[in-house]
């Protein structure tokens, strides 16, 4: 009778360790999934969130073009440096430098002329590099807004005007696959 | 008494390892289905590119490119800026996932597969021209898994 109510009183060493490696293994597991799970979510995420960023930088090209009073393809920032605030230099049929330009009309004072700069630098031989849209303010002289967009590829020069239409064709390799962005855009201007 | 202290019975072992496979059934399921639903947003969301990108080139393409053979069925670089011609069809794929490398290596140069083919053409009914882009979702059956979509083009009739 002693032996008895002296093993109900509690759990022998075998036992306690049992449970504890079975927690463990189970906490490991399920600790395990959740990591899985997390990681895979920020790939998707870090993905989607990229291609939603070239998507807008797609859009920001085609108003641009769209919207252009005059517009310019340069081979790179090197052949665009020599225009000037009244013309364009001599451009070219394709290239890695797209410039955009627009009178704007205010109302309450002077109006304002307005270039978007679009240029692709190229980092590697492969193709790939970053593309930087640069708005500035030509007539006020306003400090310029600069935005980068890293993980661009391109074989071949991003924008022309293959066929007589103004296109930007370039491609971003996510964590998970690559996108490819055509952009065709006829200037409002031109139609 | 004592027999319940010796041990779990079998009918025990086996609710609990049934529950333990539910369990994992049920998370592997839900990671399945949020894989599918990204992967058709994703679809979605460049089906829907690739027919704005071609309603402007086929609205604002000069003329003279109308009525030109293009050498590829593809949407490739060689059609870049070539607008359909009614009843044409183009091909091409949504999806280029990253090429995985089966000894685990790594190269400088990422490779992309082509998946999820899809079907562009331009159609002409009653009203004017109409471009159908069609393709197939990989996880389910036909004719569920076909998504259809299209967009009228008013500007040229």
């Amino acid at each position: 009778m002693d032996t008895h109510s002296s093993r109900e009183r509690g759990l022998t060493l075998v036992e306690l360790l049992v449970a504890i490696v079975s927690m463990v293994v189970i906490l490991g597991a399920a600790t395990g999934l959740a990591i899985t799970a997390i990681a895979r979510q920020k790939v998707a995420f870090d993905a989607s969130r990229l291609e939603a960023t070239h998507t807008e930088l797609a859009k920001a090209i085609f108003y641009a073009i769209k919207t252009a009073d005059s517009f310019q393809i340069f081979d790179d920032a090197s052949s665009a440096n020599l225009s000037s605030i009244r013309s364009y230099g001599v451009g070219s049929s394709s290239g890695d430098y797209l410039s955009c330009r627009h009178s704007l009309i205010n109302a309450g004072g002077p109006g304002e002329l307005v270039e978007q700069d679009y240029e692709f630098v190229r980092t590697s031989t492969d193709g790939s590099g970053t593309l930087v849209r640069t708005v500035r303010f030509l007539s006020s002289g306003r400090h310029e807004i600069r935005r980068e967009f890293a993980g661009v590829i391109a074989a071949r020069p991003i924008f022309s005007m293959g066929n007589g239409i103004p296109q930007a064709h370039w491609s971003i390799a996510t964590s998970l696959d690559r996108a490819d962005f055509d952009v065709y855009a006829m200037p409002l201007s031109m139609q | 008494m004592p027999t319940n202290s010796d041990g779990f019975s079998l009918i025990e072992v086996i609710v609990s390892a049934a529950v333990l496979s539910v369990a994992t059934l049920g998370i592997t399921s839900a990671w399945k289905l949020a894989d599918d639903k990204a992967l058709a947003a994703r679809l979605d969301e460049r089906s829907r590119r690739i027919l704005a990108e071609y309603a402007e080139l086929q609205n604002f393409a000069p003329n003279y490119l109308f009525g030109q053979g293009t050498s590829s069925p593809r949407t490739d670089s060689e059609t870049q800026g070539v607008p359909l011609n009614p009843g044409e069809t183009r091909n091409g794929f949504l999806y280029h996932p990253r090429r995985v490398d089966p000894t685990g290596r790594t190269t400088a140069n990422a490779l992309f597969d082509d998946a999820i083919p899809y079907e562009l053409t331009l159609l002409v009914d009653g009203q004017g021209q109409l471009m159908r882009l069609t393709y197939r979702l990989p996880y389910l059956p036909d004719p569920k898994g076909t998504v259809v979509k299209e967009i009228r083009l008013n500007l040229r009739q």
